[in-house]
């Protein structure tokens, strides 16, 4: 048996588990006393001793080994609701993929012309706006048909900022790059960029599929990648999406494209040192596991 | 209690920040009340803005550093927060007073100008006390004058603000897209009109007036006490 308090100490019921029972065992236990909090909106601690942070209790943990002992005490976290990772997704990528095209084809409506016909800038327009909608659409099938995620759900809250970030910035660079007064690259630019893109975008979708053949299906079972690009770094999936939209803004110079790719370059170098640390610390070539690598990099072959 | 050279630059800032805000305070009332050159001169006697504007370049511009301390950890205020304050203040100085004569003779250049100095004045000293002699050491007056003059400035202040970006307005529609503005077309296919900016800006005070406020009267209950005690855990 098990008492479960809230953060503030209060009483919030009992559970009754068997010895061996680990933390899934007793979120779903508790998610029976409590329906309202069902299991992937729980996150329990051990209770706080002295001024030190609340230790928290990882799904993979038995509670003894956690230090739960029978009629010991456990504090409960409420995540708050929560949204499938896979409805993120395909709700942010959403409108990328309809917003560009939007301008695109609402050019007289929303710029009150449209971009000389024939002109060099509108031929740049025409086969940035495939490439633009090539990439999401790719991110809208790597989500439904690819992706298998570690974590089931996210906080609700978490889906406005997405959305925003994403709709945001591509409502920014598409105004710009199908503006009728678009300067457009060199050729010579616009087609290095776009060979280079549609490259980067291949070499990406590679090491999506070989992070599926990772993971059994309906698993979260981490393995440690090899082949190719991962024999250099952890994540060449953000090597590959970052030089794709460096080379999309290549073809399709506006100062907020290379805003959106700074953007997400930095969130993904700061992705990419996080799985970069839990490969090592989970393989660190103890007691039977097997050792990472340990030439290789987060990111960045031979630097970082 | 040793000091450190951490803690001799921040009493140096503060106390010079301190003294800067208020010599501009004294600037402005002077100013304010001096009396008139001659029976029926028009009123304000002399040009509010142009005597406090050198200070004021000064000393608003050198609370850039206080971001910076807040960035790197040598005071513990949360960078951001700190970066919005200055940051707006900082916008009413060098594009919209500097740049825009035509907005010195507003009434609420006094306001702001005052508001901004009476809050400054009590907060440096309050942070060059704590420097020279440990914050605990901060006489309970000053502690609560730091935490208490926002009441009626930070609402006197950020009112006038609008009212000066408002009064902008117009003087920048006489010649939209002339001033700090980037037309299309250009090589990084970007644009920037400052008055849509401006008016954006004044959009943004209306929920960031009431975020700030509460802000600062957290910050008020910490400091002053009476408020509910930190959670356990």
């Amino acid at each position: 048996m098990v008492n479960v308090l809230s953060r503030s100490g209060k009483p919030l019921g009992t559970v009754t588990l068997p010895d061996d029972a680990d933390v899934p065992d007793l979120k779903a236990a508790y998610a029976k006393v409590a329906p309202a909090m069902y299991v992937d909106r729980q996150r329990f601690y051990l209770p706080a001793v002295g001024p030190s942070k609340p230790v928290a209790l990882g799904d993979r943990s038995s509670l003894a080994a956690a230090g739960v002992a029978d009629g010991g005490t456990v504090v409960f976290k409420d995540l708050g609701p929560q949204i499938s990772w896979k409805m993120v997704f395909v709700l942010e990528y959403l409108g990328p993929l309809l917003i560009f095209p939007a301008f695109w084809l609402g050019q007289r409506a929303i710029y009150g012309r449209v971009t000389p016909v024939g002109s060099r800038a509108a031929e740049h327009q025409a086969g940035l706006v495939l490439a633009w909608v090539v990439h999401y659409a790719k991110r809208e099938f790597e989500t439904l048909f690819v992706h298998r995620f570690s974590h089931a759900t996210m906080p609700l809250s978490n889906l406005a900022k997405n959305c925003s970030y994403y709709w945001g910035f591509a409502a920014a660079v598409a105004y710009f790059a199908m503006h009728p007064l678009y300067t457009p690259a060199s050729d010579a630019a616009y087609a290095t960029g776009l060979v280079a893109f549609y490259f980067c975008e291949a070499g990406n979708m590679w090491c999506h599929f070989a992070l599926r053949a990772l993971r059994p299906a309906g698993s979260t079972v981490r393995r440690i990648p090899f082949g190719g690009p991962f024999e250099y770094v952890s994540c060449p999936n953000y090597t590959t999406e970052i030089l794709a939209w460096v080379s999309f803004n290549t073809a399709c110079p506006t100062a907020w494209g290379w805003a959106f790719a700074a953007c997400g370059a930095a969130q993904m170098w700061v992705w990419a040192g996080g799985k970069h640390r839990n490969y090592r610390k989970e393989f660190d070539g103890k007691d039977g596991r097997p050792l990472y690598p340990p030439s290789r990099k987060a990111m960045i072959p031979f630097l970082y | 209690m040793a000091m450190t050279a951490a803690r001799a630059y921040l009493l140096v800032y503060n106390a010079a920040m301190c003294c800067g805000w208020a010599y501009i305070l004294g600037r402005l009332l002077w100013t304010v009340t001096a009396p008139p050159p001659a029976p029926g001169a028009g009123y304000p006697h002399t040009p509010i803005y142009d005597a406090v504007a050198p200070a004021l370049r000064v000393f608003q511009t050198g609370a850039v550093a206080e971001v910076a301390h807040a960035a790197t950890g040598l005071v513990r205020t949360p960078a951001a927060t700190t970066a919005l304050q200055v940051g707006s203040r900082l916008f009413l100085l060098w594009p919209i007073l500097e740049g825009l004569t035509p907005v010195h003779g507003h009434m609420a250049v006094a306001t702001m100008v005052g508001a901004w100095a009476a809050t400054e004045v009590p907060r440096y000293a309050f942070y060059a006390v704590g420097a020279a002699a440990g914050s605990a050491a901060v006489p309970r007056w000053l502690v609560w004058l730091r935490y208490t003059t926002f009441l009626p400035l930070y609402p006197l202040g950020a009112g006038s603000e609008v009212a000066l970006i408002l009064a902008a307005l117009p003087v920048l529609a006489r010649a939209r897209g002339a001033y700090l503005s980037i037309a299309m077309p250009n090589a990084w296919n970007v644009a920037f009109d400052f008055w849509t900016w401006c008016v954006f800006i004044v959009v943004m005070y209306v929920p960031g007036l009431p975020f700030m406020y509460m802000h600062m009267m957290r910050q008020r209950r910490k400091a002053l006490g009476g408020g509910q005690k930190t959670k356990a855990a």
